[in-house]
């Protein structure tokens, strides 16, 4: 590649930017040379690709060059440029694309970056062919060996059918009746919902299954040198909780938008009807699909991890407010000494020189310290902040926060969150069978540590950890402390002995004295546990009797069962402990 | 063997139809009186007897039966009043053959102008009306991409495809139910 070369494209870059907009502005293209740089890259297969997160194009040039495509710059270019500005434009609506479009690929759903792809280029394509100055159709000619399957044909047919190109063109496959019938369908698809491009997402996939699942690997060979927004999403670390379009899944012969045609008269093929079927949905996605969506946007991260961030997103506009504290008015502050300092303080508040003077070396959390201060002339008692120490139940009755959302899990992130952002420090433990116990490093601060510890799962026996409950609150707790319990009828093993022969009650009871706070059980119940229903069968007796106990005891029980009882919880949880009244959800 | 005429660009037709303005549609003798117009500045040669089966349409009653959404008709006279038809050779009689002729040409007879395969039928049925021809396309390309566009070809297409999709779909729900079939007798077995 010459000097004069790469000076072309990069002329061309700025007339394709100004194909999309005069006031557009993107970074230049990363251009590869050879192989080991589009290796480096991520760029394998595809001879251009954008990544969202960086709002980047990049193209291997040498690639363009051997598939005769180097006077095709522009195109390249400006079709490029119509991922970051037209579809998908960004992460979210990449990452609601992908959801749409696996929606409607029952069974293959992991080809749903392969049709976002498919799906997005014919928008693009279509826009800049109309519109602009650029002969997209002559790349697909320059392409037009490329591929033998079904799916490729059909693609190129859509074009001949978008573009009014003499049959043939793009594409020297036999095309039957069937075949034409859904390129019609395509064509439309794309001029019809060019605005509302997500829902022409669901039926472009609709339309596209059949082909996938009749020749997989045959439509993954043709396409991979099309395959610019693979891995779109790479370095990806947004927040943010996906939520799903309302949008039926629906086959394009039968969406009167497309086909001006009267609805098929059986009752059974009633469009409404098999969009209901189909799971039309206006929701967020669950845990397992929010990993699944992320993987296909090329993401490269562990299913734990995704249920860290799902749960931090999901709880996000709910947090509760900060403590409102009453304090006398303005005075001196006086050093009274020092303490730890803590990963998740403020690094501000280091006191260096008493870190130092400890001669120690300064490991933060463990020898950092910081000063604390009184207020001279302060009389009246300020409100204590709480900590939180959460046991989760993660047997196999409870549901795999990682998998579904799980209401228990959800109202722990949300206590959690709101405890470390009011100053709180936050004890985690995680239990189902015998020496099953994961527990965060004592009370911390740490955000993501605590939330990888809640969003954990076991599956296995239930048997509460009494080991931690007695060694916690073995003395009383110079902080106080806030000790809930998230578990379903499981709660009950509390009442067992431990390992040492201890009465559960009796350690219970001490956690209670020694917590200096209060004990709250969040559980996941099906029926109310003072309700008639218990009195049907012995077993739900015993523990609805059990339960009553544990109340007697001092344990406030909570029902949680559904996003909004969580909330009500979340409320009560709220002004009771941080004087506040929470009627709505923080921020909105 | 060439017989169409060279017309006007097609682009140029379509930004005609999306200007289709928003005020009342002229009704009655207005509208008559229109049609008139039109045809007579398209060919200056239009006798009265060419021009009389206009008055028999319904819209150009004295009380006209039609108010509302801009039908095939009126579209057509909208777009036949573009100054890139008076610089072609046309003849009344085939002018007033389309216009009495619009109301069936098209499977609505009130198309959606925002719908660009519609306005693109519209477009190519009033020039093959016309014997003319898009600007820039071959006789064989203008014929071809009629029949992409027509009604009825869609009709078929369509057919076609919804045909193939239910049999796909009767094969996707038996293999789903064998599926299902398979995995209960797996649990039962275990």
């Amino acid at each position: 590649m010459s000097e004069q070369n790469l000076s072309h494209w990069q002329q061309q870059w700025h007339s394709a930017l100004r194909l999309w907009s005069e006031h557009l502005q993107l970074h230049e293209p990363l251009w590869l040379f050879d192989v080991e740089a589009s290796k480096a890259a991520g760029l394998t297969e595809s001879f251009a690709a954008i990544r969202l997160t960086s709002q980047r194009v990049m193209v291997n040039l040498q690639e363009v060059a051997e598939r005769n495509l180097s006077d095709c710059s522009l195109e390249i270019l400006a079709h490029e440029i119509g991922h970051h500005v037209y579809a998908p434009a960004n992460m979210t609506q990449h990452l609601q694309l992908l959801c749409v479009i696996r929606l409607a690929l029952p069974s293959v759903e992991h080809l749903a970056p392969l049709v976002a792809n498919l799906y997005t280029d014919l928008l693009i394509n279509h826009h800049l062919q109309r519109n602009t100055r650029c002969r997209m159709d002559t790349v697909y000619e320059r392409l037009k060996s490329a591929g033998g399957s079904q799916l490729w044909a059909l693609y190129m047919r859509i074009y001949e059918r978008l573009w009014q190109l003499t049959p043939g063109a793009l594409t020297d496959a036999d095309i039957s009746a069937e075949m034409e019938g859904d390129a019609w369908l395509g064509s439309r698809i794309i001029k019809v919902y060019s605005k509302d491009w997500l829902t022409g997402a669901s039926r472009f996939a609709t339309l596209v299954l059949g082909y996938l699942i009749e020749d997989e690997q045959a439509a993954r060979d043709a396409f991979a040198a099309l395959n610019d927004t693979a891995e779109a999403g790479q370095g990806h670390s947004g927040a943010g909780v996906i939520q799903l379009p309302a949008i039926d899944v629906l086959h394009p012969s039968r969406d009167p938008e497309l086909t001006d045609l009267p609805s098929p008269t059986s009752q059974d093929r009633d469009p409404e009807d098999l969009a209901t079927k189909a799971g039309a949905r206006g929701q967020a996605l669950e845990p397992q699909d929010y990993y699944e969506v992320l993987k296909a946007a090329g993401v490269e991260l562990s299913e734990h991890d995704a249920a860290v961030r799902y749960y931090r997103d999901a709880v996000r506009p709910y947090l509760m407010p900060f403590p409102v504290r009453t304090l006398p008015g303005p005075g001196e502050p006086q050093r009274e000494g020092t303490e730890i300092w803590e990963v998740g303080d403020d690094p501000a508040r280091i006191d260096w020189f008493a870190t130092l003077l400890a001669g120690r070396q300064p490991i933060p959390g463990m020898t950092t310290q910081k000063a604390v201060f009184s207020l001279e002339g302060s009389e009246e008692p300020q409100h204590q902040v709480c900590d939180l120490d959460l046991y989760v139940d993660s047997s196999g009755s409870m549901p795999n926060p990682q998998h579904r959302i799980s209401y228990p899990a959800l109202a722990g992130a949300l206590l959690c969150l709101s405890a470390l952002r009011a100053g709180a420090s936050v004890q985690v433990t995680l239990w189902s069978g015998a020496r099953q116990c994961l527990t965060t490093d004592g009370f911390i601060r740490d955000e993501t540590s605590v939330l990888r510890v809640l969003t954990g799962f076991f599956g296995g026996g239930t048997s509460f950890p009494l080991k931690m409950l007695r060694t916690t609150y073995a003395r009383p707790r110079l902080r106080p402390t806030q000790v809930v319990v998230l578990s379903d009828d499981g709660i009950t093993t509390m009442f067992g002995d431990d390992e040492e022969g201890t009465p559960g009650a009796r350690i219970s009871a001490l956690a209670l004295a020694n917590c200096n706070g209060a004990g709250h059980w969040v559980l996941d119940l099906y029926y109310d546990p003072e309700g008639p229903e218990v009195q049907q069968s012995p077993w739900l007796k015993q523990t609805a009797d059990q339960i009553l106990f544990g109340q007697q005891q001092g344990w406030q029980v909570h029902r949680v069962n559904g996003l909004e009882p969580m909330l009500q919880f979340a409320r009560e949880f709220s002004r009771q402990y941080y004087h506040a009244d929470v009627t709505s959800p923080a921020g909105s | 063997m060439s017989n169409l005429q060279p017309g006007p660009n097609m682009r140029r037709l379509h930004q005609r139809l999306l200007a289709y303005p928003d005020s009342p549609a002229p009704q009655g003798p207005d509208l008559l009186a229109l049609m008139h117009d039109l045809i007579y500045r398209l060919d200056p040669k239009v006798t009265g007897a060419v021009l009389a089966p206009l008055s028999q349409l319904p819209q150009c009653q004295a009380e006209p039966t039609y108010a509302g959404q801009p039908n095939v008709r009126l579209l057509m006279l909208w777009l036949l009043a573009d100054d890139a038809f008076e610089e072609l050779v046309l003849h009344a009689e085939a002018l007033v053959s389309l216009i009495l002729s619009a109301d069936s040409l098209m499977a609505s007879s009130c198309p959606e102008i925002q719908d660009e395969d519609q306005r693109e039928e519209l477009i190519r049925l009033a020039l093959n009306g016309l014997r003319l021809k898009p600007e820039d396309e071959t006789d064989h390309q203008a014929r071809d991409r009629l029949l992409m566009v027509s009604s009825s070809e869609r009709a078929r297409v369509v057919a076609a495809s919804r045909a193939a999709e239910e049999r796909a779909e009767a094969i996707r729900q038996a293999l789903a139910e064998k599926r299902a079939r398979e995995a209960a007798d797996k649990y039962t077995r275990e």
